[in-house]
């Protein structure tokens, strides 16, 4: 088991390398660069700004001075675009918020959906059935953006209980959290019920209700962990997508997360925070796959522990 | 609930619970984690478009940047926002020798930093140098670069590489600054109003390097302070009790946000959380016409075309010239750029706010096709498609649509429509990537020269390959001229040979669009879109 889990690190930690080396000279490599404005700037001072961003040296000597301060310093290096800040003290404001926002909309997407997949199974072909899974469709065909925008008109203009956006108390995440979970709500009820309805087929769940187990006891003590594996595989990629931000829901609500800083530093070729972003992202998508792997052999003995 | 009942929940009733509890733990903590601590809500409060590149004045080119710049520093002079007029800022008085080269500014006995230190004229001295310094990073020094040495100063190669005593500007003592031009420049006064030319806190700056534009660290002299910045959330301001004009100044506290959804700013300006909002979404503009809140005036910017000529077909000035007389300007700036866009085929904006604008030139699509007959394109025929380039923008796009179809209606030309995000736009145009890019420019005080050296032929932003020798000269002529009359003729004259020559095409004077709430007072529509924080007030409470 600790072999696996140190090989595995190990692994994702030349993932992550990999992408950063492949992102830091495509980035360069992209037309449009961190100094280009409508006012063009004067042949010499973009010649200082190139080297006071050490973009005037050879690409490779340029990652490598990168790479070293980032592992040596840890200093992810200054940002191209907000000139007052390095990247590090844009990653402390903007994480945290795009991790807790991710988390909650997690747990939100997590309880709705366990429980409707739940309720959709129990009463399958029933009208309680039909109704989550029409509901649960309409999650996923409906894009965030319209959802956030939905959100925002009927909870924050119609009837304002939230507002509008901008950072401020636990009130102000409320309908982010709600934008951001309810399509992966959706794809949970989905595979939730699936799962259900696959498992609660088996001989052995027959066996456990001829025994006179509860309705209860047979979806929570034998049909629950079986059914939860295709939730937990869609959990590891949906985890990182969802604590390193959304762009959209961000944008939306005026929250300035990583999520923003993930596109709109692409589009700045602020080429040090994309990096960050890109890395962080890389970073949260191998760590979240890995603990789906673990978590695998929890769930179905079957599979056994990984070696 | 008793030991007993307890007892009755099953083992998987439990594990349910807990797993749901766990569930809630989750989303309740997670939400109380990343929420912010709640601040109380600020006199006045704008959203900002988007975040400042850098609270330090020499990085203050853009009206993001100075619209907060300009409320935490202030330079010598400063412009009235009803008239544009200069009114003195550090500088209580100012004075010119004869000849025009000499000028003197009177610095304010009661001029402060935010610490309480005292400004002086070495302040404004140290910070000027610091703009013109060989291996500078920002664009504002070339504002300066009329004062003596200046250029010089900056200039690898130059034999006066770094040295600061052949620059113009001294401050002989500590109330007197004085400024020697290589020529007379009437607009000075005008040019050091910009918030780039601010002074800034040697200490500070010396101290903290390029990270001492921060809360906390800031030391500034203007009529706020910065209380907090949240990166892409909002810059709190307070007002400066220190400026030594702290008496006229009426907010207690501004806040800028930075939300850059144009629809979130619209929401957030319709649930009154905030009082002003810059530029609504172009897609709203008839749901927002004829509201009272909406002004809407000229700004000193145009809208226009440029084209590539040193691409072969373009190279042909009947060919530029046709493609600009087909355009019907007065229709595009009705139906296509709406809210009150001025048709026009000058390039240098009228800089009268209230004068009626000039008839809308007429088009005419016959000529054009004779012109485009004789340059060997009968009907369009054997013309290249051209790539008609523009940045990610509603308007922009909405324009290049319809010039294409005009193009394609009227001359048989045809126009493929090229998308690019800014910063591709921008160094596509500037390497000349493109046949016809959409283009604006803004002026940052009201002088043609503004305008018209952007196609100078050494301009950096000319981007067109266009080099006329007689057209630099009369640039020339202009920026030695001693007498407005005579300079306003020669930059008139060059706007005139530039038309001819028809590298651009212009289409229209830029607007400037404000949704501003009625309990705001001091808010004067002007041609440089200028609304110092200093000079807003407010009525009541928010809504």
């Amino acid at each position: 088991m600790i072999r696996f889990i140190v090989s595995r690190v190990i692994q994702s930690l030349l993932v992550v390398l990999l992408v950063a080396a492949g992102c830091f000279a495509l980035m360069r490599s992209l037309p449009g660069g961190p100094f280009d404005a409508e006012r063009q700037l004067s042949a010499d001072i973009e010649a200082n700004l190139r080297a006071a961003y050490d973009l005037d040296a050879p690409i490779s000597s340029q990652f490598l001075r990168w790479a070293e301060a980032l592992l040596l310093h840890g200093d992810f290096g200054p940002s191209m675009r907000y000139r007052d800040y390095d990247v590090s003290t844009i990653l402390a404001e903007s994480l945290p918020l795009s991790l807790s926002l991710g988390a909650a909309a997690l747990g939100f997407a997590l309880m709705l959906g366990l429980t409707a997949g739940a309720i959709a199974a129990l009463n399958r072909g029933r009208l309680a059935d039909t109704a989550v899974m029409a509901a649960s469709s309409l999650g996923l065909a409906v894009p965030n953006f319209v959802l956030a925008s939905l959100a925002v008109l009927l909870f924050a203009i119609a009837w304002p209980l939230f507002p509008v956006a901008g950072r401020g108390g636990p009130e102000h995440l409320v309908l982010p959290t709600v934008a951001l979970g309810l399509p992966f709500a959706a794809t949970v009820a989905r595979l939730f019920r699936g799962g259900l309805l696959e498992v609660l087929g088996e001989d052995w769940i027959r066996t456990a209700r001829a025994k006179g187990a509860s309705p209860l006891r047979v979806l929570w003590g034998h049909a629950a962990r079986p059914a939860c594996l295709p939730v937990v595989s869609a959990l590891g990629p949906a985890t990182a997508g969802l604590m390193a931000g959304s762009l959209v829901v961000e944008r939306v609500f005026g929250l300035g997360g990583l999520g923003s800083h993930f596109v709109e530093s692409a589009l700045n070729a602020d080429y040090n925070l994309a990096l960050a972003a890109i890395l962080i992202y890389a970073t949260l998508l191998t760590l979240a796959n890995l603990a789906v792997d673990l978590a695998y052999g929890l769930l179905d003995p079957r599979m056994g522990a990984p070696s | 609930m008793s030991a007993r009942s307890a007892a009755r929940v099953s083992p998987e009733g439990r594990r349910l619970a807990a797993l749901l509890a766990l569930l809630l733990l989750l989303l309740t903590g997670a939400l109380s984690l990343g929420a912010d601590s709640s601040l109380p809500r600020a006199d006045f409060s704008f959203c900002n478009q988007d975040e400042p590149a850098s609270l330090d004045p020499a990085l203050a080119t853009g009206f993001t940047e100075s619209r907060v710049v300009g409320a935490l520093f202030e330079g010598l002079t400063r412009l009235d926002p009803k008239s544009l007029e200069v009114l003195p800022g550090v500088a209580r008085s100012w004075e010119v020798s004869d000849d025009g080269l000499s000028w003197s500014f009177h610095i304010r006995p009661e001029a402060r930093w935010s610490n309480g230190e005292g400004l002086v004229a070495e302040d404004l001295r140290w910070s000027f140098l610091r703009l013109l310094a060989p291996g500078a990073t920002w664009p504002s020094g070339s504002l300066l670069h009329s004062v003596v040495g200046a250029r010089a100063y900056s200039l690898p190669g130059s034999p006066s590489l770094g040295d600061a005593h052949s620059v113009g500007i001294a401050a002989p003592r500590p109330d007197l600054l004085r400024i020697t031009l290589q020529r007379p420049n009437a607009a000075l006064p005008k040019i050091l109003a910009a918030p780039a030319l601010a002074p800034v806190h040697r200490a500070s700056v010396e101290r903290w390097g390029s990270a001492w534009a921060q809360a906390g660290r800031m030391v500034c002299n203007g009529p706020f302070t910065l209380e907090l910045r949240r990166l892409k959330d909002r810059i709190r301001l307070a007002r400066n009790p220190l400026y030594w004009g702290a008496d006229a100044v009426t907010l207690e506290r501004v806040d800028a946000l930075t939300a850059n959804g144009k629809t979130t700013q619209l929401n957030l300006y319709l649930t009154g959380a905030v009082d002003w909002m810059i530029k609504p979404p172009a897609g709203l503009f008839d749901e927002l016409e004829g509201r009272s809140d909406l002004i809407v005036g000229p700004q000193y910017g145009s809208t226009f075309l440029r084209f590539n000529v040193r691409r072969p077909h373009l190279s042909d000035a009947r060919v530029r010239r046709a493609l600009s007389l087909a355009l019907d300007r007065a229709s595009l700036a009705h139906h296509v750029l709406r809210m009150g866009h001025r048709a026009t085929a000058a390039y240098v904006p009228s800089d009268q706010l209230g004068a009626s604008p000039p008839p809308a030139p007429v088009p005419d699509p016959e000529r054009a096709r004779e012109l485009l007959a004789q340059a060997g394109y009968p009907g369009g025929a054997g013309l290249p498609t051209l790539e008609l380039l523009f940045p990610r923008d509603e308007s922009a796009r909405d324009l290049c649509e319809a010039v294409a179809e005009t193009w394609r209606r009227e001359l048989g030309v045809n126009a493929r429509l090229a998308v690019q995000t800014r910063k591709v736009y921008y160094d596509s145009s500037a390497q000349g990537l493109y046949d016809v890019a959409w283009s604006s420019w803004i002026g940052d005080w009201l002088d043609p020269a503004n305008f018209l050296d952007v196609f100078h032929s050494r301009g950096a932003s000319n981007r067109t390959g266009w080099a006329e020798p007689a057209y630099d000269e009369l640039l020339s002529a202009a920026e030695q001229a001693n007498q407005p009359a005579a300079r306003a003729a020669l930059l008139a004259q060059a706007e005139r040979l530039l038309l001819r020559a028809c590298p651009i095409a212009p289409i229209a004077q830029r607007v400037n669009v404000n949704l501003v709430s009625p309990r705001v007072t001091g808010f004067h529509d002007n041609l440089l879109d200028l609304h110092p924080l200093r000079d807003l007030a407010v009525t009541g409470p928010p809504p």
